[in-house]
């Protein structure tokens, strides 16, 4: 009887716990933002200022401050709205449309995952990461830069690999079943993009 | 919500993006007027991922109250915090 009564879980049920997932993870990455202004408030020696670390941008010559980084949350809103049309076109049950967009989704997540590891290379040859960091400075700034960073980036890489498992899912199906599938995967990645918005501003701009 | 709407948002977000950075070292010498105007333009980006992309705004009222209250409670608790940071320094 009960599992007769777990198949019938409707979709607004399946929305529910996801948005209830969501709102947890909002909280780990609230409490990192507050450590972040924990720290830099009562950092008793210098705290590296956006403007100077950053200032890297592969592929052209000279130094631009944050302009990479612009360019990453470029890409991030680009997958974004590839995410959108994929779950749009699935809705109007266009199976090859709906792949397309996803196919684009992963690319341009694996791109961010990418771009973010040159950043790291290049911190780290600078001096920047966990427990090191240029004289004179405070070592806090680059633990928790690395912290955030990193953790959001596990987040990208879990939300390329449900993406993957989802792209492989819709081309086996015969019948169009997994709406309510894809559709909270799309929430996940939307979250993703979120998240990187409030990081753009609390840790690289302010 | 067809194309053409989302390509709008599309546009704006980007939009917004680069007025941060153009702000960022250019325009205006004070720090407080910059940070004010980073956190509205970064709320107002927020918005429209929530309201669109996560399409919360073609929910059902109650549903919509159980998404977003929580997060105005949070936001209104690192208010707080935000404030007495300051106090101690």
């Amino acid at each position: 009887m009960n599992d007769i009564h777990l198949n019938k879980i409707n979709h607004q049920n399946w929305k529910l716990m996801m948005w209830l997932f969501l709102i947890s993870d909002i909280f780990t990455f609230c409490g990192f933002i507050n450590v972040f202004f924990a720290l830099r408030l009562n950092s008793k020696t210098i705290w590296p200022n956006g403007d100077i670390v950053f200032t890297y941008v592969p592929l052209i010559g000279y130094n631009i401050p944050l302009a990479f980084v612009t360019i990453m949350t470029f890409i991030l809103i680009m997958s974004s709205i590839s995410m959108y049309a994929s779950t749009y076109e699935y809705k109007k049950s266009k199976k090859i449309n709906s792949l397309i967009w996803l196919f684009f989704t992963i690319l341009i997540g694996i791109m961010f995952i990418f771009c973010q590891s040159l950043e790291w290379i290049h911190l780290s040859n600078k001096g920047y990461w966990f427990g090191k960091i240029p004289i004179g400075h405070n070592v806090n700034y680059s633990n928790i830069f690395f912290a955030i960073t990193g953790f959001h980036g596990i987040h990208v890489l879990i939300g390329i690999m449900i993406n993957i498992f989802i792209f492989i899912k819709i081309y086996l199906e015969k019948r169009m079943h997994s709406y309510n599938f894809l559709n909270n995967a799309g929430l996940y990645w939307h979250f993703v993009d979120l998240i990187w918005v409030f990081i753009f501003t609390f840790i690289y701009l302010i | 919500m067809n194309y053409k709407k989302i390509f709008n948002i599309f546009i704006l977000l980007t939009f917004f993006t680069l007025i941060e950075f153009y702000i960022s070292f250019f325009l205006i010498n004070s720090t407080l007027v910059k940070n004010i105007i980073y956190i509205f333009l970064t709320f107002l980006k927020s918005y429209y991922i929530v309201f669109y992309f996560m399409h919360v705004n073609s929910e059902k009222l109650y549903y919509k109250l159980l998404f977003i209250l929580p997060i105005i409670l949070l936001l209104f608790l690192t208010t707080i915090i935000f404030i007495e940071y300051y106090e101690v320094l």
